[in-house]
């Protein structure tokens, strides 16, 4: 997951789009599963989330939460950024080893907080179709010692 | 747009924001409601700019004192001042 940004509240303007790629392997998977043991069926048990209607085992979609803190914190506004708030739709299961797109896109910059909302797609790639949308908003703290 | 009118608008958008009903009136402040805290109102800030059309500048909305001075303050954004 390369990538380093920091931008700065400046920077940012409404409209403004960055996109991340990212892949749900096993290591992905089965490091969430070992933090946060949600074992229910339909997450471990390919038969169960068969009968269930699904592909396959069903990828937790709080690993879509998690691939939003590395984007907001490292990409897109990087690393001036904290987030406040999250909203989520979870609309499509991902599956293992699906490819997802975020797209983060400024919605709205609070010029008075230093705070910008970013509305959120999640592109499964691999499946095509938009596992989740969402909204999330970030502060954009004061620069890094260090930085120019 | 008066402030009256204002307030009924800024009732849904509190609505669509804070967990518990919050009942507004022109005299009600942030530390009447538990819920209201700084990150709620930064909720706030964003929800309204968007449902007015308005921005704020840096320290207005905080030198409110309850809902009926950012009611005014609204009023004031909204007519150009």
């Amino acid at each position: 997951m390369p990538s380093n940004n920091s931008y700065s509240f400046e920077d940012l303007h409404e409209g403004m789009m960055v996109e991340h790629e990212y892949t749900i392997d096993t290591t992905v998977y089965e490091t969430f599963l070992s933090i946060f043991p949600d074992k229910s069926p339909v997450h471990v048990d390919d038969g169960y989330a068969k009968a269930n209607g699904f592909d396959g085992i069903v990828m937790h979609g709080a690993i879509l939460n998690g691939f939003l803190s590395h984007f907001v914190g490292m990409c897109f506004p990087g690393r001036r950024s904290l987030e406040l708030s999250v909203d989520m739709r979870y609309l499509k299961p991902c599956y293992m080893g699906d490819k997802v797109v975020l797209r983060g896109t400024i919605s709205q910059k609070l010029e008075s907080r230093r705070v910008v909302v970013l509305d959120l797609a999640y592109e499964n790639r691999t499946r095509s179709y938009t596992a989740a949308r969402g909204r999330v908003q970030v502060v954009i703290m004061a620069e890094e010692q260090g930085d120019c | 747009m008066n402030q009256d009118q204002v307030i009924s608008r800024l009732q849904r958008v509190f609505d669509n924001i804070f967990l518990e009903p919050v009942q507004l009136t022109p005299q009600l402040s942030a530390q009447d409601v538990e819920e209201w805290d700084s990150l709620t109102q930064i909720s706030l800030m964003v929800a309204v700019e968007k449902e007015f059309n308005v921005r704020f500048r840096v320290g207005e909305v905080e030198a409110t004192k309850n809902v009926g001075e950012f009611a005014d303050l609204i009023v004031r954004r909204v007519n150009g001042n």
